[in-house]
């Protein structure tokens, strides 16, 4: 059984329960084996849902006894996150040995203008620490000209749907930092179809624990028509590369 | 594994590589998929009848891997009894019916005769539902045509609706739960199968409309037992096919 490496799960209560299965370490770790998920960047729901600094301590002592857990931080626009001042903040992320960050613009009511996170993003781009986002927590307007602006930051599109090749397709080809996190890149043929026009080098494994079954890219993986040692490239090498070559 | 809820064709505002009959089959063969019960795309937007068409060359091509679901359009309510009877005799087995494109209500006067055929073929009637509103109608419609058996198409669609859908399926048996869905919410198939057991759950994906792998994989994956994924995958499509006349 290929070993994987999860790019997308998230741990912690919501506001809102409709299925029960919310995760906290111990479920993640039990899901994990059930998959043979070896690693996992993960980040909390009480950065999403309450305050993002709390969510994200919260999220550090939650996990410190699992080195196969890796910190996602959740930020805000430097003006209006705790940590105000750039070389502060790249000291708490050493601190915390964090390894990816996330935006959620629209729930936490900012915008991806440069006036608002250039400052931010270029400190990002600079380490090379991967930003996690969903385009349907902004809009893709926002995603092209935060681009524009920073074109070498390393941006994993998240929470993806079978209905944007049209948008994703440009920037894989114009930005060589894009990466497309799979779980919700569900189209006909997408992970050939991706393969056969960018590589396989930018596809990672996601499986955005709790709100989906990590057998569902899995299984869309093991069954691509692409090469095996790509397969592996997607499965945990491209992530394993990414966590490596953050500088902080 | 059988796929009751499958499709043909392309979609107007999205691309995907492929969705002829062929690629289909590739897929199909890649994955060890049995058959597909398919519907063509253009037949639930503005051509059910080309739509019809295009099913039939599919299933002319390969007739042990389409099976044809008869697409209606309730803005041709008179031309049903034609059409059916036709496509009947071509070896099409159920009827499709869309009215989320159609904006048309599943208790719409202009589909009763759908219902009434399907009622006196025991055919299977594969229904779009989004919503709660859709899954009571659809709940009502099926308490009139006991014969018929109803596939709830995607339950609903969101996860509330879903919810709801297999509290009102529960005492009604002839509407089946279809899985189809891009969400896949992680924990819906336990729920189902904790409340209707798995008899009448039927794994759908929207292939090609949606790849059909990540919903094999999701089934594969939840927490039930080999004999309730074998029900879903399999046996309750055969059950429903070999009791159509």
């Amino acid at each position: 059984m290929r070993e994987y490496f999860d790019f997308n799960v998230m741990i912690g209560k919501t506001t809102v329960v409709t299925i029960d299965n919310l995760l906290d370490v111990n479920k993640l770790n039990e899901e994990m084996n059930r998959f043979n998920i070896k690693r996992a960047l993960v980040y909390h729901s009480y950065s999403r849902d309450y305050d993002a600094y709390f969510g994200d301590k919260k999220l550090v002592e939650e996990i410190k006894d699992c080195p196969n857990l890796y910190v996602t931080w959740t930020l805000l626009p430097i003006d209006i996150f705790p940590i105000n001042a750039s070389d502060k903040l790249l000291e708490e992320l050493k601190i915390n040995n964090v390894k990816a960050v996330r935006f959620f613009p629209d729930l936490h009511n900012f915008l991806l203008e440069e006036e608002v996170i250039g400052d931010l993003l270029s400190l990002l781009e600079e380490i090379k620490i991967p930003i996690l986002m969903s385009p349907n927590s902004t809009g893709w307007k926002d995603i092209y000209s935060m681009l524009k602006n920073h074109p070498n930051i390393r941006l994993v599109l998240t929470d993806l749907t079978y209905r944007q090749s049209s948008y994703i397709f440009p920037l894989l080809k114009r930005y060589k930092n894009v990466y497309i996190e799979l779980s919700g890149y569900i189209t006909f043929l997408g992970i050939e179809t991706l393969y056969k026009r960018f590589g396989g080098e930018r596809m990672l494994f996601g499986s955005n624990l709790p709100y989906k079954n990590p057998g569902s890219t899995i299984f869309y993986i093991e069954k691509a028509d692409i090469p095996e040692e790509v397969k592996n490239y997607i499965a945990y090498k491209n992530a394993d590369r990414l966590i490596q070559e953050v500088s902080l | 594994m059988i796929d009751a809820h499958a499709h043909l064709g392309k979609w107007y505002n999205f691309y995907y590589d492929g969705g002829d009959f062929l690629s289909m089959v590739k897929i199909m063969d890649r994955i060890g998929m049995e058959f597909a019960w398919i519907s063509a795309l253009i037949g639930i937007g503005p051509d059910y009848e080309l739509g019809n068409e295009m099913v039939f060359e599919a299933m002319n091509a390969f007739p042990d891997r389409f099976k044809g679901y008869v697409t209606l359009s309730p803005y041709f309510a008179g031309k049903m009894e034609d059409e059916l009877k036709k496509r009947a005799s071509q070896g099409f087995i159920g009827i499709k019916l869309h009215p989320g494109t159609h904006l048309y209500p599943i208790d719409g006067v202009n589909y009763l005769y759908a219902y009434k055929y399907a009622d006196e073929h025991r055919w299977p009637i594969l229904i779009h539902t989004w919503g709660e509103r859709d899954v009571r109608t659809l709940i009502e419609v099926a308490k009139s045509y006991q014969n018929a058996i109803f596939i709830m198409g995607h339950s609903g669609g969101d996860l509330k609706s879903m919810l709801l859908a297999v509290d009102l399926a529960k005492n009604v048996d002839n509407v089946y739960l279809d899985l189809t869905g891009s969400a896949m919410y992680n924990g819906i198939i336990e729920y189902y199968v904790e409340r209707i057991g798995s008899d009448r759950i039927l794994f759908g994906t929207d292939f090609p409309f949606i790849d059909p792998r990540p919903a094999i994989g999701w089934v594969k994956g939840s927490k039930i037992s080999e004999g309730e994924k074998l029900n879903i995958l399999k046996n309750n499509a055969k059950r429903i096919l070999n009791s159509a006349k």
